[in-house]
């Protein structure tokens, strides 16, 4: 795997595509900050948000035990996973007791999260991911580039190449309208013939044992509605108290995500339907070990937005694929070194520490401090020799003035008459896009002397 | 030790001991001054329309315009002078796919998002039918129109029926190039109709 840095690189290679990507996001942004506008009360939302996940993360062996006792009083079957590979296995034991060979997917990173989908086909299951984005990705055989938006890195030309090479349709010269007509055709018939749909849990409710899904294509309810049994996948910081939380979360959610007011559907499951099954994974996979750890656990207050991906300088500028990582952006850079350290530890660095994911973010995560944080353990745990070295000397240097003052003189010196294909050598990482300003003539120690002495 | 076990005892030793403090009451007291007027404006953002009736008179000549010669459910038993798809004879819920058009009447809607609640009393446990149809015709009174979320889980109360939804209005995708595409999966088009 690519380093951050390596793979921004690449995505740098084509500087129209990094300006179009960009834009595409931060028109998303604008349209969230317009509607976050609109209503009054919102940083009370956010606070209130934020206050009831730390509510539920306090509490969250009860409420996991409310949880599991309400569903199963409604007649859902209710499973719990360590981590990934037991999802998977627990998901294909139930389509394998049903015998079901093809499932419709509305959007869930956590099965993203579990390498679900490979999992499934190598086990002969045909998995169609029903999201007109993640339907895309998946006829491209690439992750998703965003959690919100998974192909929002794709212009319209290519998908519309895409559909032919994969559907065989005929070119619409890549209009949107035309090819959302062709997914939904082509999907439709998939969700009529499904033998089973999985559905993400946006909500879990512990005093009733019901979820809430929200969608605004209607795929998950296309699919659950049809399908004789619906498997629900949930990470277990999903929860939270009772129905009436769901307003503060329903409000805040769709408006940072999208700029919209609310998703066009937010379904309710409750109980299966009559003739239907319904089962309910609980997921750990690392989310224990995140809860201990003090300075992190914050992040698993998350609700899967995206506001911080749409406006954080680095993501909008090397795309969602250069992270690596199943989350991208501010939220996934916190996220996955919890994951493996080692891999991800090029992700914290990703960002500018400006802050703006925790201005955006619904619920109030320190996403920025956390990634200086995790800077500070990966820094501790995988050390840049190089870095090391240079802090040292630095703290030598201006330990000793006299030292400072001869070395300054020194660098101005040799920045004059060094030829510049050796000052900007591949040594000089910071001048590869800029070039240092021009050397003064003396050092401002030397001015000040020179100056304020002859105007006293 | 199974999973169960294993992942509850890592909650229990790992999980935080702070406080917490929040009032859910603060968000109850704001008020629209036309309760009407912004469920309209929030439905027309939705991509939704909406008709204001005066009287309910003229309500079933309304919808069978709407419905024309289109196959069609009608939850609401409005119209009376057409035959409404028999929903009630099928075995499984994809034997609808060819049903056009839904009428039926929302238990409330929010007036911040123009969302409507339906629920497996009001489908008649049909669940599929909002979302399977090309069409939904939603009459709803007007008196059962509240400000927000927040209002709108404070009147439903505990949950009653084994399936619940807000719809807001027709499906919709941007998915491609962030550009808006009313129909995506589901709907292609919402009506509203305040009575």
């Amino acid at each position: 795997m690519l380093t951050h840095p390596k793979a921004a690189a690449e995505f740098n290679k084509d500087e129209d595509r990094v300006n179009w990507h960009d834009k595409s996001l931060w028109f998303v942004r604008n349209k969230r900050d317009l509607a976050v506008n609109k209503i009054p009360q919102w940083e009370e939302l956010r606070e209130t948000a934020s206050q009831i996940k730390m509510k539920v993360l306090s509490n969250l062996d009860t409420y996991l035990e409310e949880f599991e006792k309400n569903a199963k009083a409604n007649g859902i079957h209710v499973h719990w996973a360590i981590d990934g590979d037991e999802h998977n296995e627990i998901v294909k034991g139930i389509l394998d007791k049903h015998k079901a060979k093809k499932l419709v997917k509305s959007k869930s990173m956590l099965t993203e999260e579990c390498h679900l989908n490979p999992f499934l086909e190598k086990h002969g299951v045909e998995v169609i991911d029903t999201d007109l984005g993640e339907r895309i990705v998946q006829l491209a055989k690439e992750p998703p580039s965003h959690i919100v938006m998974p192909a929002i890195h794709k212009k319209k030309e290519e998908i519309d190449t895409l559909f032919q090479e994969t559907m065989g349709t005929k070119s619409v010269n890549g209009d949107p309208k035309a090819l959302t007509n062709i997914a939904r055709e082509d999907l439709r018939q998939k969700f009529l013939n499904a033998d089973a749909a999985l559905t993400g849990v946006n909500f879990a409710i512990a005093d009733t044992g019901g979820f809430v899904v929200c969608t605004n294509e209607g795929n998950a309810d296309m699919g659950v509605h049809l399908a004789p049994v619906h498997i629900a996948c949930m990470g277990m910081e999903k929860l939270i108290p009772t129905m009436a939380h769901l307003g503060v979360f329903l409000r805040l959610l769709a408006r940072s995500a999208t700029g919209q007011s609310i998703t066009t559907y937010s379904s309710h499951f409750l109980k299966p339907r009559k003739g239907q099954e319904m089962h309910l994974v609980i997921v750990d996979n690392g989310r224990t070990e995140q809860l201990g750890r003090e300075d992190f656990r914050n992040s698993l207050k998350c609700i899967r937005c995206g506001a911080c991906m749409n406006t954080c300088p680095i993501y909008r500028r090397s795309g969602g694929h250069s992270y690596g990582s199943v989350v991208p952006g501010p939220i996934g850079s916190i996220l996955s070194p919890n994951i493996d350290l080692k891999k991800y530890s090029t992700l914290p660095f990703a960002s500018t520490l400006c802050g703006s994911c925790s201005d955006v973010c619904p619920v109030k995560i320190d996403i920025h401090s956390q990634l200086y944080k995790w800077r500070q353990v990966i820094m501790k745990e995988h050390p840049d020799k190089v870095k090391q070295v240079a802090m040292k000397v630095n703290g030598k240097v201006f330990k000793y003035p006299w030292l400072y003052d001869i070395l300054g003189g020194f660098a101005r010196t040799m920045l004059k008459i060094t030829p510049r294909g050796i000052v900007y050598s591949k040594l000089n990482a910071w001048g590869m896009q800029r070039d240092l300003p021009d050397v003064p003539k003396s050092s401002f120690k030397e001015w000040y002397k020179k100056n304020r002495k002859k105007n006293g | 030790m199974d999973s169960r076990e294993k992942i509850l005892g890592r909650v229990k030793e790992n999980k935080p001991q702070v406080d917490f403090n929040f009032d859910l009451n603060q968000f109850l007291d704001i008020q629209f001054d036309n309760l009407i007027e912004s469920y309209q404006a929030s439905l027309e953002a939705n991509g939704g329309t909406s008709l204001n009736l005066p009287d309910k008179g003229k309500l079933e000549g309304i919808l069978l315009e709407e419905v024309g010669d289109k196959s069609f459910v009608d939850l609401t038993g409005l119209i009376t002078s057409k035959t409404s798809f028999n929903y009630e004879g099928i075995d499984q819920p994809k034997d609808l796919a060819d049903v056009k058009i839904l009428v039926v009447a929302g238990k409330l809607g929010v007036a911040e998002n123009a969302a409507i609640w339906l629920d497996d009393t009001i489908l008649h446990q049909v669940r599929a039918l909002p979302f399977i149809v090309e069409r939904t015709i939603f009459i709803l009174d007007k008196n059962n129109l509240v400000p927000t979320m927040h209002h709108a889980y404070q009147t439903l109360g505990e949950m009653e029926s084994g399936f619940g939804t807000f719809i807001a209005g027709p499906s919709k995708t941007a998915d491609i190039e962030q550009n808006l595409v009313i129909g995506a999966h589901g709907t292609k088009s919402h009506l509203v109709v305040l009575v």
